[in-house]
């Protein structure tokens, strides 16, 4: 016997029309990076191309091997950043979830305090000067990325909800914080952690920020840095060929735009789903009820 | 003296008692000490007359003026309102669309629709703003735009968008809470999924129906983690997003009166002048304002929902 | 990383010197220092025989063969006795001006770098204490800088008498108040060239309801209200009281030396007119407040466009559009050609020494060193002869395209940035001889503006002068666009502009040009 249920379709409905609104862009984009430019700049923006021509993505990739060098750089960056980003926020909210450190608000209030106020980019440049994090890997996975007090708010909350009587039992047990804050807390926090893990990931890979002010060597460039290099030289190269009525073949921008946002998307796409299985309860909780 | 004696001898007993604790958030602790609080007495700039030659210590200080460019200007009142404005729009959509979409996603039972759908709600996130801009002109545009020629096919006459500034704070409150509800969502996820199930199991032991689950269970268990999130957006609430506003609204004067923030009228006004000191005291005032609306709500907070506040 | 652009954007142009302060005192890490010599560090001085080493900064990205060229270009200034070795640091277009800032409040050494006018103009890094007194090193050094840059332009690099850049005279100047048309299209539609804004707009007219492409050739331009920018100049020349011109945006100066607030001029009005007529007679584009660069280069990149204000298009455009369109199709028009041609500024380029700099004399002679001989300006304008392009009679070159590199060449250096027309090769091919001639050929019956070299320095109006860059590009902008009528729009955009301290600024320009002009007797 099937159920029927108005609520269900009306939320199944729901669900399917935003998540076509935010899939149907994302098409657009696609379609955009696989048009030939020509046909971009006659007929504007198109779901159906009028020709297809995949030159954006043989320009993105025939930097050849410095293309290869950018994407290891970034898997790097991304996948060593974020554990390390993972541990210390993780560790640092379980800290702020414990009960019994009296001052967990107090220290609360140092981390967000961090969140409004900001001096700018020129004493955060001569402090990555003077800690010696400039053109070297570690550049690219400590400054502005390590740790985000944010991620720490939603890591605490969500240990906040984990029983006290776990702690109790592991502290009769002769536990010390440091085994409950592993061999518990974390555990039972897979959910939150995926989610961090996620804004962490996004964060490192997206940023190429880090590098164009911190790094000279290019070899080190992560593969943002290459495709937003790759971006504005030719819209530079665009607008300077129309100014002085130059000779140069113009670049196709429009298309290269798009399928960076692509190239750029790939991986994340693969990333998501990955994180998904974690979106599950941690270790039963009720069983310490038991 | 004595009451902040006896403080800091509590504060050194804390640490005694907690000293794996305090292990674990020296790391944390150690990072924000030197990528924040160190860098904060460049903030003094803010009160001197920068000049690169005499540098931070030789430069004249002139207390309060560089402040004087922003608050003078009668501007100043319109781009905080909007500012502020604009955020709080912002926030009560964003978490509302992201509750509603946690929440219903939650309900339903098809694994693989739920798989797909989160994972394409997060696309958005990842088209920048410019991106975004083209395909908002494609939609606005007064004269090619798909708005305008669906006007056109009932009978109404082209409106040209881009010189109507009372529709823009609807625009830009849809794109945002468009680019940003997939990821606020799938923080309300993580939290649901911590949500004990036991308590679901007593409840439908007792012959609740999914609605009165969801009200009565789901929504006051994750209203802490609202709560969170809303006040650590009205720390923000001075600062408007630059990206965004700059990409859609750029340089186009009709808008300004209700799309200008802030961020964009600060750096329209510094392009070309280049003077660290205005820009350094503008960020100061955001900050501080900033700073204290989080103080006063959070303290609100506190008395009626301790479990969410901040600190 | 949304908050952490929001920090950084309030704090865009944050700079600051600590100077000695965490500044350490270990050679930055360039990474590849190339394949020059193995000279160490002899930056320190006397250094007699020694070659120093010069560290340029330009916004841009590296071209593929930079290193060859540049060890090329190295081993000459050597093999000239120049002492002078460089090394360009190129920065990204985007984040140019926060990395230049930066690296000038830090202190971080190096030696040259580009300076764009219309964007930050040399003045504005002079205020601010960074830049380096070059008059000596000019007056030693500089003898080709002399001879290749008329005094008069060189004349705008002063302040107060000394030199604090090295202007790059890479475009005649003369040439603003002239724009470009299609001559493929007149003829399609049977036109002729108008001679005078009226017939512009008939032709224009015409060529709209004629068009067969499927983008009408609207007017396309960024949205401003500043004549120099917009190239609206091109209608200065019909008014009576031509010659004159607007500078920085706000100051009306005819050559008698009277400064009038722009906005507020008759000029300002006619010229608002002309717009409005262009406006709502379906000629310019109606989203024309909202267009981006990348859609104005679209359209011009496109071929279908008809007019363009100042000059622009490429002959691959124009194919796009009308396959059998030559080079000859694009002209250039001057309204009323028998009158004057006047400079509104003298450069829209230079290059700059930090003040932090130890080598200004170096960083001199490399430039002068630039334009000591047509084969040191194509070494590094064009590359190696042969490798990069070759040449195409006197004035030509033809670029060696790399298919491998998406058919351009793997060498390609700036003339803008550091180009002199005496030197420049054009593409012969490819380029717009009507353009090249208005740009790129030194005007000798030009005239200055007589506040061609009259730097404007805003500092004691400060808080005015960003008010009302704000207001007018809020409500001025859309009035000059010819989106808003002025008769019913402009009393009340009067009034907030005086609101935000219009006559303020007006009354500190009067004062700081008059000391000007006493100065100059």
């Amino acid at each position: 016997m099937k159920k029927f249920s108005l609520s269900k379709t009306v939320m199944y409905a729901l669900i399917s029309i935003y998540s076509a609104i935010c899939f149907i862009p994302m098409l657009l984009v696609l379609m955009i990076s696989i048009t030939d430019e020509d046909a971009v700049l006659k007929n504007g923006y198109s779901l159906f191309p009028e020709k297809f021509s995949l030159y954006a993505y043989k320009l993105i990739f025939t930097g050849g091997s410095q293309v290869m060098q950018s994407y290891t750089i970034s898997i790097f960056v991304t996948v060593v950043g974020t554990l390390l980003a993972i541990l210390v926020t993780s560790m640092a909210g379980y800290t702020l979830a414990n009960k019994h450190v009296k001052y967990r608000n107090l220290l609360a209030l140092y981390f967000f305090i961090t969140m409004i106020f900001s001096a700018g980019i020129v004493p955060w440049y001569m402090m990555n000067r003077m800690l010696g994090l400039t053109d070297n890997i570690l550049a690219l996975i400590i400054p502005s990325l390590l740790f985000s007090p944010f991620n720490l708010f939603l890591v605490r909350n969500f240990m906040n909800g984990v029983p006290d009587s776990l702690r109790e039992s592991a502290t009769i047990d002769g536990a010390n914080d440091i085994t409950i804050a592993f061999r518990i807390y974390l555990p039972l926090c897979t959910p939150v952690l995926a989610t961090i893990a996620l804004f962490y990931g996004l964060d490192y890979w997206n940023n190429w920020w880090n590098a164009i002010m911190l790094i000279d060597d290019q070899d080190l460039y992560p593969l943002q840095f290459m495709l937003l290099q790759l971006q504005s030289e030719i819209s530079m190269l665009n607008e300077m060929t129309m100014l002085a009525g130059t000779s140069d073949m113009t670049l196709p921008s429009e298309s290269v735009k798009m399928a960076t946002a692509i190239v750029t998307i790939g991986p994340i796409v693969f990333l998501y789903p990955y994180l998904q299985k974690y979106f599950v309860k941690g270790l039963v909780i009720g069983s310490v009820k038991g | 003296m004595e009451k902040r004696q006896r403080q800091t001898f509590g504060m050194f007993m804390d640490i005694r008692k907690n000293g794996t604790s305090y292990l674990l958030v020296l790391p944390a602790m150690v990072y924000t000490f030197i990528f924040g609080y160190m860098t904060y007495p460049y903030m003094i700039i803010a009160f001197q007359r920068f000049n690169y030659t005499k540098g931070i210590f030789n430069s004249e200080w002139v207390g309060l003026q560089n402040f004087e460019f922003f608050f003078r200007s009668y501007k100043a009142v319109t781009v905080t309102f909007n500012t502020i404005f604009l955020n709080l729009l912002f926030i009560a959509f964003g978490t509302l669309t992201a509750l509603v979409i946690a929440l219903v996603l939650n309900e339903l039972r098809k694994k693989l629709f739920v798989k797909i759908s989160q994972s394409v709600m997060l696309f958005p996130h990842f088209i920048s703003w410019i991106v975004v801009s083209y395909v908002l002109y494609a939609f606005f545009s007064m004269d090619m735009g798909l708005i305008n020629k669906l006007l056109n096919m009932l009978g109404i006459a082209s409106v040209n968008w881009y010189t109507e500034p009372e529709v823009w704070p609807a625009i830009l409150t849809a794109m945002n809470v468009w680019k940003g509800a997939g990821m606020s969502a799938v923080i309300y996820l993580a939290t649901i999924t911590g949500i004990d199930e036991t308590l679901y199991e007593a409840a439908e032991i007792d012959g609740a129906n999914r609605w009165q689950m969801c009200l009565r269970i789901t929504l006051p268990l994750m209203m802490p983690t609202v709560i969170i999130l809303t006040l650590l957006s009205i720390g923000k609430i001075m600062y408007g997003d630059f990206g965004m506003i700059y990409a859609l609204i750029g340089d186009n004067g009709t808008l300004y009166s209700t799309t200008d923030i802030i961020d964009t009228y600060v750096f329209r006004s510094l392009r070309q002048i280049g003077d660290p000191s205005e820009a350094m005291a503008v960020g100061l005032f955001q900050s501080v304002i900033g700073f204290i609306l989080v103080f006063g709500t959070n303290a609100i907070t506190r008395k009626f929902f301790r479990d969410g506040a901040l600190y | 990383m949304k908050k952490h652009h929001a920090f950084v954007l309030t704090a865009v142009l944050a700079l600051s010197t600590l100077v000695g302060c965490g500044k350490a005192s270990d050679p930055e890490a360039t990474g590849n220092t190339g394949g020059n010599s193995s000279e160490p560090q002899s930056e320190n001085n006397e250094k007699a025989a020694e070659t120093v080493k010069i560290k340029y900064l330009v916004p841009g990205t590296e071209p593929k063969d930079y290193k060859e060229v540049y060890q090329k270009v190295n081993e000459k200034l050597a093999a000239d006795g120049v002492g002078v070795e460089v090394e360009k640091v190129y920065i990204p277009w985007d984040a140019w001006d926060q990395k230049l800032n930066l690296m000038l409040s830090t202190g971080e050494e190096f030696d040259l770098f580009h300076v764009m006018q219309d964007r930050t103009p040399f003045s504005s890094y002079y205020n601010r204490g960074a830049l380096a007194d070059i008059s000596d090193a000019i007056d030693k050094y500089g003898e080709n800088l002399k001879k290749s840059i008329p005094d008069d332009i060189l004349d705008g690099a002063k302040i107060n008498g000394n030199y604090y850049v090295v202007p790059s005279y890479w475009v005649e100047m003369a040439s603003e108040g002239q724009f470009n048309i299609r001559r493929d299209i007149l003829r399609e539609n049977n036109l002729e060239e108008p001679k005078t804004p009226e017939e512009l707009i008939s032709a224009w007219e015409v060529v709209m309801k004629n068009w067969k492409g499927s983008n009408k050739p609207y007017l396309g331009t960024r949205a401003d209200f500043d004549p120099i920018f917009l190239h609206t100049s091109m209608l200065h020349r019909t008014y009576d009281t031509f010659p004159f011109t607007v500078k920085d945006k706000f100051f009306y100066v005819n050559q008698n030396g009277e400064i009038k607030s722009w906005i507020e001029t008759e000029e300002f009005k006619k010229d608002a007119a002309f717009m409005r007529e262009l406006y709502t007679k379906g000629i310019t584009n109606p989203d024309i407040l909202v267009m981006k660069q990348e859609q104005v280069d679209a359209q011009l990149d496109s071929g279908e466009w008809f007019v363009r204000l100042g000059t622009g298009g490429s002959l691959n455009g124009l194919k796009k559009y009308n396959p059998e369109a030559t080079v000859d199709d694009i002209g250039v028009v001057w309204f009323n050609p028998e009158k004057e041609y006047m400079r509104p500024l003298t450069f829209k380029n230079g290059n700059a020494v930090p003040v932090n700099s130890k080598n200004p004399e170096a960083a001199v002679k490399f430039m002068d060193w630039m334009l000591a001989s047509q084969e040191n300006y194509d070494l590094v304008q064009y590359g190696i002869e042969g490798e990069h392009y070759t040449k195409d009679g006197e004035k030509g070159f033809k670029p060696i395209r790399d298919p491998e590199n998406n058919n351009n060449s793997r060498y390609r250096g700036s003339d803008s940035q550091n180009g002199n027309v005496n030197f420049i090769r054009f593409d012969l091919e490819t380029s717009i001889p009507d353009n090249n001639k208005v740009l790129f050929e030194p005007n000798p019956n030009a005239i200055n503006s007589i506040a061609a070299n009259f730097v404007f320095d805003p500092t004691n109006v400060r808080t005015e002068y960003t008010n009302i860059l704000s207001e007018a590009s809020a409500s001025i902008t859309p009035i000059y666009m010819g989106v808003q009528e002025y008769d019913k729009a402009f009393p009340a955009a009067l009034e907030k502009m005086k609101k935000a301290g219009l006559e303020k600024v007006m009354a500190e320009y009067q004062l700081q040009f008059e000391a000007y002009q006493a100065s100059q007797k």
